[in-house]
């Protein structure tokens, strides 16, 4: 699902970094880890096509994204490629029910599913500002799921969460790209998260 | 879905939607309302004086004497004699020629002393009643018959001048036979009489050689004789002829200048909007450039957002130009209603739009979008990895 090979990046001020091949099937979870500066939200901001490599090849879901133009990128990450980010951003104008179905409003009743067993459904009327950090981190997920995409990628998913929640949220994630047969691919520095998934790659 | 976005993000900033609103709104409405009261005017004016080439009257300012004998605004310039007078009105040159009298009033509506060819030069016919026949009956306007609540047979006596107060002629009572259908012309507001009761109340009937009026309308028989008859007129007798057009045009050219400075005024006021409409997108796509790179990473392409940025100029814009004409169309109303009923002005098809409104809106509208250009390029070119990254 997820594939890459010498992938490479070079900074505008001429630093290079050299990423190790990694591989990701569908319903796998692979962990990447580092301190940080290591690159992390580089590498993933190469794997979802919002950066463009200056070497190597990204391929996912059969696709090589490195070499799409940017229109294609966008349609083709709005398409395959859940994100979640680090610090959860929603458009503060619509509600988190409008905000989770922006990628396709025709996805209702997987909106309904999802927020259900993410326990959010109470929230979907409010606005995003009014969440607590949990809250809109499950939001967020939820957001990534609602698209069913093929490659999930997660940028310090579980950073603002307490260890119960920490888990709790990790298991959904892993479970909830289980059964959509997706690729999980968490970036983190996060030790928490290194006793739950076997498979993981250390950046340095 | 961007539609949505653009209106709700409209919405979230209530405050500076507004402003920007009002400021769209105020200067449409400026620049309509110029519009319609410079076309209507022109109208107005025009079909007032239609069929008029040349009034005759006292020494004096033309224009005044204009305003005065046509419009029915102004003071008269003085009285002439109708002996002196008649040398002109019956000249081979002249088609028709309608000596009309002022002096009198009744609650703010002048009497005019004139003969039944005023009427036939407007084409009017009373709508119920028959026009006047001898002495001190009247035919009145729609306008007067409403507020005045004079009827058919109605006996009122005039005020002396053309004020609401003044000497009451009360020993000489006139009588209402025949009202005019409302016209839209300043004959709504008057009441007109023959010749004969002005004479009468101000007992000039006993000499016929002193017998006077205050202005004659004349229309030639050919526009050769308005070369020379006005010329004529002003340099051999102690009376003045006014051309009309003449008159109209340099008071058009006066009414000029003030239009030209609200215009400006109004323009500027456009301008204003489009700025604060340009520094609330350039401060708004900066605060939400986070969100913006959301809706890239969601699949939304860059046209979107560019899209999504000029779709809330254009609401804007659209809103604050419907917003300007209704604006305009009210207080155009409303002055019909305080002010220029006082003048005689009666406006119609105010809700038509006229190709330079059409012109105006369009020209408004297309400020918003440029004034949008320079923050929707930004969101067009947003970094968005950056973006995200330094969140």
């Amino acid at each position: 699902m997820l594939y890459t090979r010498n992938l490479a990046y070079a900074y505008p001020n001429g630093r290079t970094l050299r990423f190790p091949d990694m591989e990701c099937a569908e319903g796998n979870v692979l962990l990447i880890t580092g301190g940080s500066g290591v690159g992390k939200t580089t590498l993933l901001h190469l794997l979802a096509g919002l950066l463009k490599p200056s070497g190597g090849e990204v391929q996912v879901a059969g696709t090589a994204i490195q070499s799409l133009k940017p229109a294609a990128m966008d349609a083709f990450r709005g398409k395959h490629i859940g994100i979640i980010y680090q610090q959860s951003h929603f458009i503060a104008a619509l509600s988190v029910k409008e905000n989770l179905l922006l990628a396709g409003a025709h996805k209702i009743t997987r909106l309904m599913e999802i927020s259900q067993k993410l326990g959010i459904q109470s929230l979907l009327h409010k606005k995003p500002a009014q969440l607590s950090q949990g809250e809109q981190q499950r939001a967020s997920i939820t957001r990534a799921l609602v698209q069913s995409p093929e490659l999930l990628l997660a940028d310090e998913p579980t950073a603002s969460l307490d260890d119960d929640n920490c888990i709790t949220v990790a298991k959904l994630l892993a479970a909830q790209a289980a059964e959509q047969k997706a690729a999980l691919l968490i970036v983190t520095h996060d030790n928490r998260l290194k006793q739950l998934f076997a498979n993981h790659i250390t950046l340095s | 879905m961007i539609l949505r976005i653009a209106f709700k993000n409209l919405l979230h900033k209530p405050l500076y939607a507004v402003l920007c609103w009002l400021l769209l709104a105020c200067s449409t409405a400026v620049l309509l309302l110029l519009i319609t009261l410079s076309h209507q005017a022109k109208e107005q004016l025009e079909k007032q004086i239609d069929g008029v080439d040349m009034v005759l009257g006292a020494k004096g300012s033309p224009l005044q004497l204009i305003l005065s004998s046509v419009y029915n605004i102004d003071a008269p310039t003085g009285n002439i004699y109708l002996e002196e007078a008649q040398r002109f009105m019956q000249h081979p040159l002249v088609a028709s020629a309608i000596p009309v009298s002022l002096g009198d009033s009744y609650m703010g509506y002048r009497i005019i002393g004139t003969t039944d060819a005023y009427l036939k030069k407007y084409n009017l016919q009373p709508a119920s009643g028959k026009i006047f026949s001898k002495a001190m009956e009247v035919v009145i306007g729609a306008t007067v018959a409403q507020r005045s609540q004079l009827k058919i047979g109605s006996e009122f006596a005039g005020t002396h001048g053309l004020g609401e107060k003044g000497h009451v002629h009360e020993e000489h009572n006139y009588v209402v036979t025949g009202i005019l259908p409302l016209t839209g012309l300043s004959a709504d507001q008057l009441i007109l009489t023959p010749l004969q009761s002005v004479w009468e109340i101000h007992e000039e009937h006993k000499k016929t050689t002193q017998q006077q009026i205050t202005a004659v309308l004349i229309k030639f028989k050919s526009p050769l004789a308005q070369l020379q008859m006005p010329r004529m007129i002003n340099e051999n007798t102690n009376m003045q002829a006014a051309v009309p057009a003449i008159e109209i045009n340099r008071l058009q050219s006066l009414m000029g200048s003030g239009t030209a400075v609200l215009r400006i005024l109004g323009w500027l006021l456009a301008a204003l909007a489009a700025c604060s409409i340009f520094v609330m997108l350039v401060q708004g796509t900066h605060e939400r450039r986070y969100e913006l790179a959301l809706l890239r990473s969601m699949g939304y392409g860059r046209g979107k957002l560019l899209g999504l940025v000029l779709a809330e100029a254009a609401i804007l814009g659209i809103a604050g130009i419907l917003g300007g004409f209704l604006l305009s169309r009210l207080s155009g109303w409303f002055l019909q209603q305080e002010v220029f009923s006082h003048y005689h002005l009666t406006f119609s098809g105010a809700w038509k739009i006229t190709p330079a409104d059409m012109i105006t809106m369009v020209a408004i509208l297309a400020a918003c979008l440029l004034a949008a250009l320079f923050p929707a390029i930004r969101a067009f070119r947003l970094n968005i990895s950056k973006t995200l990254a330094n969140a």
